[in-house]
């Protein structure tokens, strides 16, 4: 679509969901907010593309992991909030762990200690 | 049902989700917009920077709703797994409600699309829907010829036929056609078939265009006698010639005459008589060639061409009858009233009273619509029953097995799964049984019509080209649907709406809920019941009729018979040659080994052919001599003795009587008493027409025998020697060998081909089979709507079985503490079968009245009897009784063997 700053990355495959739910542990929030929030969190390294942002949002939603509402915004325009349902808190957790053992084995690959090469 | 559409479109909301998505991705870019001017960007910029960063809406939009989509279809094929599982638990359940159906949906479609080929199909031209038929009911005076292309009531003359041609104004054109035996003969071989000699305007009229050279043109058909030329049908074109391209310009015999092929008329048609295809067409001026003996051109008293016009624009049915009636009013009193000279004035003012008929002519024109359609008519309400009874299966076994899983229901909406989804899953359970009932009713459907095509073939019934009709089958899998949807989902969202502890609170004592859905199902098997009555009633009458048809005296021996028909004149046989082969067929088949006699006809006995004409005999008490009409017959010698007509009085014909000799006459006792010629009949003289000098004598009496049809009262025959008859176009003969009829069939062929290899024998069968053929529409009507009133009982049985097996599972408890307190298992199985002998007699009494009501309109279609006859609807009620005690039988057998321990344990 559109050339991007060398410094801003793609989500890897998957993790975009992820990446939802743990935005959405601090609490509700509408597509905008969590596109904005992952951005500054990850330092603008970390871009969500609209196109992806919201297929994913209604995914989660269809599985029952966030659930959505109408709500009026702090301007008092309606927008479509997500909250983190029962269901989604524990899809969170166990993805998390899933994710934090892969990373672990990447570093581990990428970066070896003296005793693994040994 | 409000509730249950709501849901439905909650389903469904594609709509309102996309709106949503919409929404939600302008307010992002708003959002975004907001962030932008925040970050000190102008208020443009902002707009435009957002607009870039946001991308394609739609294509977002799209995305998003995707993921719905298939979440949808992969919520759909879990049910449906689950559902072909939950089938494959319970296979009583699944064979009775998909068997139910197929037979339901099968037997439907089936006559559905038999009724339609038959009664409701539009001819394939172009714009079928502006073609009109002509017809003039009322006294014709003079011969009036008509064939499968309509009653009598439809042809004029040849002559009014041109004179409206030429001055119609509200249609396009007028068509006239006349259909035809032919002996086709190409590269030596020759066959029988059929065509439509039309005049020029016939093609123009129906708007068809070659496939290939021409048809037949205005040049073809001015002047009597006409272009010897011939269009082959389609069909025909690629049966006989192999679709060959270079067929135009050949020639070809047609009933002896060298016709020059000018083209082949477009696919997909044959004329526009349903059941009587045209094989090929020729210019109706060639009559007179075609058709040995024919000079009627100029005869206004001669009836033969069947019309047809195509509305002009703008013009209404009404205007058009209108305007044509007129017409043809001044020409009957200008032209053709002065012609009839011999009539009363009485006749005469019937005569110009008749009224030309305009009516829609989309179907094209044919006698099986008037004589099929109150036969196809009765079986289609027939099996619009069996689809109802079907149906009402379904619901039976659906509604049962609701209550059955209210349990299962409650449990799963407990423990999160959403109205939706359970409503969702039931939906696609249902429909799976539907889909899976019109499957199989597709694969019964198609055997049912390659029987009913097998069945009509060797009686040489129409090539009626039936094929399922798919509007049908799609409406019949829409009414199971229905009944599913109302029947299987309803109720059950009715239970998830209860909460689990009530569920399971009813499902260990009865609810009165229980006992409505219990009374609801009587009320359903009592429906089945009083509709299969019906049935049984109406099959048992046409049983009767059939018997009583089949009783009827044909007034011949019909064992041992042999019959078989040739037409040498359509070979190109002059009249003394066609003579003289008849005679040396006599000849040769009387010295054939295993032959006993042989004789020949004229007019094929009960083979639906009548000649007629006017008679007058001198009788002792009229001078001038009594007139009449009678039926005729030229007969070969020893005719009365071979086919087995006694002789009461005088003599039959023997080989003396021929060309030459005295002309003689034999008459039938209803001729005899017709024209009321007393005790002394031998010997009196009679002429045939209406005016010349009394040139035969009678010289015999015979018994009266049937002629044209089984079912028609014999009518008044005079017979005459053949042998002496002028013109004979061709002979049926009638071989009696005292072998198996059947087995002597091979010989005629053989015989045959050492007299002439070239001529075609039709209807060569058995006089057995030709009875048969001749009672086929009765025959057709007994078997089919008996083996509909046997599936209709049948399911109607499968039902009442379904129905009390569940129940006597439900009563499990009570039951087995019945017996637990001493009931003996003769007590329980009488407790069970009581509402079986209760449901059934009240359903055959209801049936019973219903079947005395519309009794009268079958009336028509039996053969002297009443709708009303006792033995019939007793009998059908005993068989409905009888099946259902069996189908009560095994339910209440089982009730009384329940264990008591284990059933009070069981819950």
């Amino acid at each position: 679509m559109r050339s991007k700053s060398a410094s801003s990355l793609e989500l890897l495959q998957g993790t975009l969901e992820l990446v939802i739910l743990r935005a959405l542990v601090l609490g509700p929030a509408h597509g905008h907010a969590i596109a904005k929030h992952i951005r500054q969190t990850s330092e603008d390294v970390l871009h969500v593309e609209t196109g992806s942002l919201y297929p994913a949002l209604h995914r989660l939603e269809s599985k029952g992991w966030v659930a959505a509402s109408w709500e009026l915004s702090d301007k008092g325009k309606r927008a479509r909030v997500y909250r983190l349902t029962r269901a989604g808190r524990k899809e969170l957790s166990a993805e998390r762990s899933r994710w934090e053992r892969f990373s672990r084995a990447m570093s581990l690959l990428l970066n070896p200690s003296k005793e693994s090469l040994s | 049902m409000k509730m249950l559409l709501y849901r439905l479109r909650r389903l469904l909301q594609g709509r309102r989700r996309d709106d949503e998505i919409r929404e939600e991705l302008a307010f992002h870019l708003e959002e975004d917009e907001a962030d932008r001017v925040d970050a000190g960007i102008g208020a443009d910029a902002a707009k435009r920077a957002a607009r870039l960063d946001l991308g394609n809406v739609t294509l977002h939009a799209e995305d998003t709703r995707a993921v719905w989509i298939s979440r949808v279809i992969e919520r759909i094929t879990q049910d449906l797994r689950y559902a072909l599982r939950r089938m494959r638990r319970s296979p009583v359940f699944s064979i009775v409600a998909i068997a139910s159906l197929a037979i339901g949906i099968g037997a439907n479609t089936v006559v559905f699309s038999l009724f339609n080929e038959v009664l409701l199909r539009p001819l394939s031209v172009p714009d079928p829907s502006t073609l009109v038929n002509l017809s003039v009911p009322g006294p014709h005076y003079g011969s009036v010829s008509c064939n499968q292309a309509g009653s009598c009531d439809s042809v004029l003359s040849y002559p009014m036929f041109r004179d409206l041609e030429r001055q119609q104004t509200v249609l396009t054109g007028l068509a006239g056609y006349w259909l035809f035996g032919a002996n086709l003969a190409y590269s030596g071989q020759t066959l029988s078939g059929r065509g439509a000699m039309v005049s020029s305007s016939y093609f123009s009229v129906l708007q068809l265009a070659p496939t290939l050279g021409r048809l037949i043109g205005p040049d073809d058909d001015r002047a009597p006698d006409g272009t010897a030329v011939v269009v082959l049908s389609y069909a025909y074109w690629v049966d006989r010639f192999g679709a060959a391209s270079d067929v135009v310009g050949k020639t070809m015999t047609v009933n002896g005459q060298t016709m020059t092929i000018v083209g082949v008329g477009p696919r997909n048609f044959s004329g526009t008589t349903v059941g009587a295809p045209a094989q090929v067409f020729a210019p109706i001026t060639m009559r007179s060639r075609l058709e040995p003996g024919f000079h009627a051109f100029d005869d206004r008293q001669s009836y033969w061409v069947y019309s047809f016009g195509r509305l002009k624009p703008g013009v209404s049915i009404e205007q058009a009858r209108a305007a044509l009636d007129g017409q043809h009013h001044a020409i009957l009193t200008g032209v053709e009233l002065p012609l009839l000279t011999k009539v009363s004035d009485d006749e005469r003012a019937q005569f110009v009273a008749r009224k030309l008929l305009v009516d829609p002519g989309a179907e094209g024109q044919s006698i099986l619509h008037r004589l099929a359609k109150p036969i196809v008519t009765m079986l289609f309400v027939v099996t619009g029953i069996v689809l109802v009874i079907a149906c009402a299966n379904l619901a039976n076994l659906l509604l049962a097995r609701s209550a059955a899983r209210a349990t299962e229901l409650a449990v799963r909406a407990s423990i999160g799964a959403s109205r939706r989804r359970l409503v969702g899953q039931l939906l696609v359970e249902t429909c799976a049984l539907s889909l899976l009932g019109g499957a199989a009713g597709l694969v019964l459907g198609e055997w049912l019509l390659a029987v009913v095509r097998r069945s009509l073939t060797p009686v040489g019934i129409p090539n009626i080209d039936v094929h399922l009709d798919w509007r049908v089958l799609a409406f019949s899998i829409g009414v199971a649907l229905l009944t599913g949807v109302i029947f299987g989902v309803f109720p059950a969202l009715h239970s998830t709406r209860s909460t689990l502890a009530s569920a399971l609170k009813h499902q260990a004592a009865q609810s009165s809920g229980a006992r409505s859905a219990a009374r609801f199902r009587a009320a359903m098997i009592l429906a089945q019941m009083t509709l299969a009555t019906v049935l049984l009633i109406s099959a048992g009458l046409f049983a009767r009729s059939l018997a009583n048809v089949s009783r009827i005296e044909v007034g011949i021996k019909v064992d041992h018979l042999v019959t078989f028909t040739i037409w040498p004149r359509l070979n190109g046989y002059t009249p003394a040659a066609a003579r003289d082969l008849f005679q040396r067929v006599e000849e040769r088949l009387a010295v054939t080994p295993g032959v006993e006699r042989v004789t020949a006809t004229s007019v094929a006995i009960v083979a639906g052919t009548t000649l007629g004409t006017d008679v007058l005999v001198e009788t002792s008490t009229r001078r001038d001599g009594a007139a009449s009409n009678s039926a005729y017959a030229a007969v070969g010698p020893g005719f009365f003795e071979t086919v087995g007509i006694p002789v009461i009085a005088g003599r039959g014909f023997t080989p003396a009587d021929r060309v030459g000799a005295p002309k003689v006459a034999v008459v039938n006792e209803t001729f005899a008493r017709k024209l009321g010629l007393g005790p002394e009949i031998v010997g009196r003289r009679m002429r045939r027409g209406s005016n010349g000098p009394l040139d035969m004598e009678i010289v015999g009496l015979v018994r009266d025998a049937k002629y044209s049809n089984v079912k028609d009262a014999v009518s008044a025959v005079f017979y005459t020697p053949y042998r002496q008859d002028e013109h004979l176009a061709g002979a049926s003969f009638y071989v009696r060998t005292p072998l198996d009829p059947a087995s002597f069939l091979k010989t005629v062929p053989a015989v045959m081909t050492t007299l002439d290899p070239n001529l075609p024998i039709e209807d060569l069968r058995t006089m057995e089979d030709q009875v048969r053929v001749n009672e086929f529409g009765d025959r057709a009507l007994v078997t089919l709507s008996l083996s509909f009133a046997l599936i209709a009982t049948l399911l109607a049985a499968i039902g009442l079985y379904g129905v009390l097996a569940y129940s006597v599972a439900q009563r499990t408890r009570e039951l087995g503490l019945r017996i637990a307190l001493g009931a003996a298992p003769s007590q329980v199985r009488r407790l069970v079968l009581r509402s079986v002998v209760w449901l059934t007699a009240i359903g055959g009494v209801l049936g019973a009245g219903a079947a005395f009501a519309l009794g009268r309109t079958i009336e028509s279609l039996l053969y002297e009897m009443k709708s009303r006859d006792p033995w019939v609807f007793v009998s059908a009620v005993g068989v409905l009784v009888c099946i259902a005690l069996l189908a009560g039988f095994v339910p209440a057998w089982r009730a009384s063997r329940i264990a008591p321990m284990a059933a009070l344990k069981a819950e």
